[in-house]
C-alpha cells in the first residue's frame, strides 16, 4: 500500500528541526514527575564589586537572578533589548538564597534607553524602565513578557519595584 | 554522500529519550487549538466532581509532584489539612488552591490548608525567609498560591490571591 503521504500528526517536529510544533488540537501534556523547565543564569554569583552594568540580556525566556557577593550593597544596571512574541522572563534582584538579607541594599536599574522596544509598565501605560531593590524585608522580582514584537509588558512584581 | 553524523536540530530528543531540548533558537510553538497541560491532583476527590470526600481533616503528607496544580478540597464544611513542601530543583512550579468547592459558593469557608517546610528554604512573596503560610477559604473568597523554584531547594512564593497568612 502507498504510504499516506498527506498524514499530520497533531504534534511534530518542524521540517528543519527548528521548532517543535504543537498544532489544532495537538497536546503536551505533563505526567506527574515530569517538567518544563526554562533557563536560569546567576549574574554576578560570587563577585565583590559593588556596581556592575549588563548591556544586553543573555536570553528572553527564562530566569535570570541578579545577586551579589555576601555583605556587599552593589547596584546595577540593564537594559531590556528587542523581544518577540512568546518571549517571558522573571528578573530577580536577590540579597541572598537565605532570606536573610545580608546585602540589603542592593539596587538595580533597569531601563530600554536606546532598546529597539516598547515598555509597558504594570499599569498598561508605556515606560522607560523600573528600579528593583532589596531590603531587610525583602528581595524583589518583575515578571515581563511579550504579547507583541517588539513590546514587553510587566504582568507581575514583588517586593520594592519603582516603575 | 555519506550522512553529516555531526548534524544538530535545535529541538532534538536527548540522548536515552528523558527530555526533550530546546536548544539555543529552538521553539515551541503553540498553535490556535494546540496546549501544553499540566498534570493536576485533587486532594480529597470526589469522584465525580472537584468537590472532595467526606474527609474530615487531611493528614500530613508531602506534596504530590514539584510542577503542576495541586487543590485541596473536600465536601465537608470543615476540611483543615497540612502539606510539607520538600526539597526541590530548579524550574519546579505549582499552583496551590484550597477550594470551598467548584461554584464559588463557598459551602465549606472553613477549610484551612498549612503548608510547611522539610529540607527546603521558602522565601515568601517578599523575599524573606518563613516557616510556612496558610490558606484560608471564607465565605468571599478561595485562596491559591503559586510556587516555582530558581534554585535548587528554594521554593519562592511568585503569586497569591484570597486569604494567606505567611
Amino acid at each position: 500500500m502507498a504510504q499516506d503521504e498527506t498524514y499530520q500528526t497533531k504534534v511534530y517536529q518542524e521540517r528543519g528541526g527548528d521548532a517543535f510544533v504543537f498544532g489544532s488540537g495537538g497536546i503536551g501534556r505533563i505526567e506527574s514527575g515530569g517538567a518544563l523547565r526554562s533557563p536560569v543564569v546567576v549574574i554576578n554569583p560570587s563577585a565583590t564589586a559593588d556596581c556592575f552594568s549588563v548591556v544586553e540580556l543573555p536570553f528572553s525566556y527564562g530566569t535570570i537572578i541578579f545577586s551579589g557577593g555576601t555583605g556587599v550593597n552593589w547596584s546595577g544596571s540593564c537594559r531590556l533589548g528587542s523581544v518577540s512574541v512568546g518571549a517571558d522572563l522573571m528578573m530577580i534582584i536577590r540579597g541572598d538564597d537565605t532570606g536573610t538579607f545580608t546585602n540589603e541594599g542592593a539596587v538595580l536599574d533597569v531601563s530600554i534607553s536606546g532598546a529597539p522596544c516598547v515598555l509597558l509598565l504594570s499599569t498598561g501605560g508605556a515606560g522607560s524602565g523600573w528600579e528593583m531593590f532589596t531590603s531587610a524585608a525583602s528581595d524583589a522580582w518583575v515578571h515581563i513578557k511579550c504579547f507583541t514584537d517588539g513590546i514587553w509588558s510587566i504582568v507581575g512584581t514583588g517586593g520594592t519595584v519603582v516603575e | 554522500m555519506a550522512q553529516d553524523e555531526t548534524y544538530q536540530t535545535k529541538v532534538y530528543q536527548e540522548q536515552g529519550g528523558e527530555a526533550l531540548v530546546f536548544g539555543s533558537g529552538g521553539l515551541g510553538r503553540i498553535e490556535s487549538g494546540g496546549a501544553i497541560i499540566p498534570v493536576r491532583q485533587v486532594i480529597g476527590l470526589n469522584s465525580v466532581s472537584d468537590a472532595g470526600a467526606g474527609v474530615g481533616v487531611l493528614s500530613v503528607v508531602n506534596l504530590p509532584f514539584s510542577t503542576g496544580i495541586v487543590i485541596f478540597s473536600a465536601e465537608s464544611n470543615l476540611i483543615n489539612g497540612s502539606f510539607w513542601l520538600t526539597s526541590v530543583s530548579r524550574g519546579a512550579d505549582i499552583y496551590l488552591i484550597a477550594r470551598g468547592d467548584i461554584t464559588g459558593t463557598f459551602t465549606n469557608y472553613s477549610t484551612i490548608i498549612e503548608v510547611s517546610l522539610s529540607g527546603c528554604t521558602l522565601l515568601g512573596s517578599e523575599g524573606r525567609a518563613i516557616l510556612s503560610f496558610e490558606m484560608h477559604t471564607s465565605g468571599a473568597s478561595d485562596p491559591w498560591v503559586q510556587l516555582k523554584c530558581f534554585t535548587d531547594d528554594v521554593w519562592s512564593i511568585v503569586a497569591q490571591n484570597g486569604d494567606i497568612n505567611e
